[in-house]
């Protein structure tokens, strides 16, 4: 069995939507799915819009993670844009990962245009890791509305504070020069709030605000009392 | 054509009513202090005490026009624009023995714009860390600037301004049509141009016939509560929101306090009502002319209560003075009532789900509640929407608590919020509720709506 769970986002105070993530039943506990791969578009969209209908009015957005054979795959292009008109309310994203893979930047950006077509939109996640370096994110950076930066990644690193700044300092300048959301993930404790403060990200998420839970019925707003 | 100018002459004078009325209405409870301060403690006051009457002068020379300058700096560009905009206007305090108020109104939001401007232009040349020294210094020298601007320039033609007014009404008296001396009186009280008349020309004309007859018309000309009152009465027959609530109060504050700057924010929202004042202070001085009533001295301050202690003695005295003050008010809530039922009428047209072609949109407000991020991202959203129309409207975040009324805005919230927003903006062309701010389909709708033609 399948679900997704969801990990809050939070703007500013206002807890607004989750990242969602697949987990999958096994002798009775929720774990990762033993292989994305065997997960079609058709089944995963059909389970985004399950999730969907269970969210409350309070949730405006939420995000997904495809890898780059799975972003450019039509089955997950086509079902994805039919569950966005289908909820129009909430705000799909999708968050195209970092993980190489054996998929031009060509592909991508023709991707990336046919889900803004369907009112979707596109997040890198992880920015400065793996292949969503720089060069590849001005390439598609007509499609883009949001860099995602991950803390989570530099967390046990010597010195995690004064080498994680300049990174910080690097992507929240992008964002703001491309008019891009900024979103910071990967906050663990008190620590990593401190120092992503003066970076003034849009959307925060991480542990220290929430962990993944199962998405039940949902009725009211959270607010932070951080 | 014609209709077109003179439609569009009214929008703008209607426009400049509102940014001065805004300017004044936040800070009523200063105005409302100090003329408490005078009435009970000034030397014709209700407790005289020379101490705590030294208060006066500073608060009406300084504190007063300076937040009326924050007022109208800040409204522009936010507490950088009020700063920019208090220190232009100690360019017009210091120096001048008169109040100036309607300086602080053209100074204050003239440092905001030129701010602001200077803001736009210079937010992506600023070298990283860079941007506080740039900052603080630029408000330093622009403020510096306009404050010398305003010492050199501005001060010596306010102070002929009002000399000119002075010597106006000081013609009309000694030509011996003194009820057409209200034609000028009234808008300069409403303008906070008085001071010269009073102090200038009907104080001591009047202490001048006192002293030889006993008694002076003069004395009742500017401090008649009439015309100020016939307003007052109309908003709280006519008036929405907060305007009815804060008129009726505003009422005993005027007519049994004296204050009479409390209604001057009211006619500068509607500057048309400057006719209704006109005609309440026209004929309530005819009235006192017809019946020949005076005061033994000026009324301080000028509530009903200090007009009647000034009255002479007599039946006939009373019966005259109460006369105009009632013929006054009369006239004045009557035109007023004409004046609101036909803003009125016009604002219905544009609240019919439609923005109306004679009302341009000043700027789109985001309304929201503190820690409520999702309304900030919101508003970048629709301005880069705007952009890319090709629309120049200015897009703010406001805390719903912090919303004033004013007119020519469109205001967008959530939809929980709505019926709250509404009520604190009766004035707007537009309160938009959105269930989603990133995606809200009433984005386009409303960027359909706001050609250019509608855009002040």
């Amino acid at each position: 069995m399948l679900r997704f769970f969801g990990q809050p986002k939070y703007a500013d105070k206002e807890l607004f939507g989750y990242e969602l993530f697949l987990r999958e039943k096994v002798a009775g506990n929720w774990q990762f799915p033993k292989s994305f791969s065997q997960i079609h578009g058709h089944e995963f969209s059909q389970l985004l819009a399950a999730t969907l209908a269970l969210m409350s009015t309070d949730i405006q957005l939420v995000s997904i993670n495809l890898d780059r054979e799975q972003f450019i795959e039509e089955a997950y292009i086509c079902e994805l844009g039919r569950v966005q008109e289908a909820y129009p309310q909430i705000q799909v994203v999708v968050e195209l990962t970092e993980h190489d893979g054996k998929v031009t930047n060509r592909q991508l950006i023709d991707a990336a245009a046919r889900y803004v077509q369907s009112r979707i939109w596109i997040c890198l996640d992880d920015v400065g890791t793996g292949d969503n370096q720089i060069s590849f994110v001005q390439q598609i950076d007509p499609y883009v509305s949001e860099y995602k930066f991950a803390l989570q990644n530099f967390h046990g690193k010597k010195d995690y504070a004064t080498s994680v700044s300049p990174y910080l300092q690097f992507w929240r300048e992008q964002a703001a020069l491309h008019h891009k959301f900024f979103a910071i993930e990967g906050f663990e404790n008190a620590v990593d709030l401190k120092i992503a403060q003066n970076y003034h990200a849009d959307i925060k998420q991480g542990y220290y605000f929430g962990r993944p839970h199962e998405i039940a019925a949902q009725s009211t707003l959270l607010v932070a009392d951080h | 054509m014609v209709n077109d100018k003179l439609t569009q002459l009214k929008v703008h004078a209607q426009h400049v009513g509102d940014r001065l009325s805004a300017m004044v209405l936040p800070n009523i409870g200063a105005f409302i202090a100090w003329g408490l301060i005078a009435a009970i403690f000034n030397k014709t006051g209700w407790w005289p005490n020379a101490h705590l009457a030294t208060l006066v002068g500073p608060m009406s020379h300084y504190l007063l026009p300076l937040l009326i300058a924050y007022s109208g700096g800040s409204a522009i560009a936010k507490h950088r624009g009020g700063v920019v905009g208090m220190i232009a206007t100690m360019g017009l305090i210091v120096g001048s023995s008169m109040p100036m108020f309607i300086g602080a109104m053209i100074m204050g939001p003239l440092g905001g714009w030129i701010i602001n401007r200077w803001d736009r232009h210079v937010e992506r040349r600023i070298p990283q860390g860079f941007e506080m020294l740039t900052n603080n210094f630029s408000a330093g020298i622009i403020g510096m600037g306009l404050a010398l601007v305003g010492y050199v320039l501005i001060q010596p033609i306010m102070l002929l301004g009002n000399r000119l007014l002075a010597a106006g009404v000081d013609h009309i008296i000694h030509t011996g049509l003194l009820p057409l001396a209200n034609i000028l009186i009234e808008p300069a009280k409403v303008l906070f141009l008085n001071n010269a008349i009073n102090q200038g020309i009907l104080a001591p004309l009047g202490t001048q016939a006192a002293s030889v007859s006993g008694q002076s018309i003069l004395f009742l000309l500017e401090t008649n509560p009439g015309p100020g009152l016939g307003v007052l009465l109309a908003f709280s027959v006519l008036g929405r929101g907060v305007l009815r609530t804060s008129a009726s109060s505003a009422i005993i504050i005027q007519f049994l306090g004296g204050i009479h700057e409390i209604y001057f924010p009211f006619v500068l929202m509607r500057p048309l009502l400057l006719l209704a004042v006109i005609a309440g202070g026209v004929s309530g001085t005819f009235t006192f002319t017809f019946f020949n009533v005076g005061l033994r001295a000026i009324p301080s301050p000028g509530s009903i209560i200090s007009i009647l202690l000034m009255t002479p003695k007599g039946l006939h005295n009373l019966i005259g003075v109460l006369a105009g003050i009632l013929v006054a008010t009369v006239v004045s809530f009557a035109l007023s009532l004409v004046i609101l039922q036909w803003y009125q009428s016009n604002r219905r047209s544009a609240l019919s789900g439609r923005i109306s072609t004679i009302q341009p949109v000043k700027r789109v407000i985001f309304a929201d509640e503190a820690g409520m991020g999702t309304s900030q991202m919101g508003r970048r959203i629709f301005e880069m929407k705007l952009q890319a129309a090709g629309l120049e409207i200015p897009v703010q975040h406001v805390l719903i608590q912090n919303l004033v009324d004013e007119s020519d805005v469109i205001v967008i919230t959530r939809q929980s919020y709505a019926k709250w927003v509404t009520k604190k903006m009766p004035q707007a062309l537009q309160v938009v509720a959105v269930d989603n701010f990133f995606n809200a389909p009433q984005y386009d709708e409303l960027i359909k709506k706001l050609r250019p033609e509608k855009i002040i």
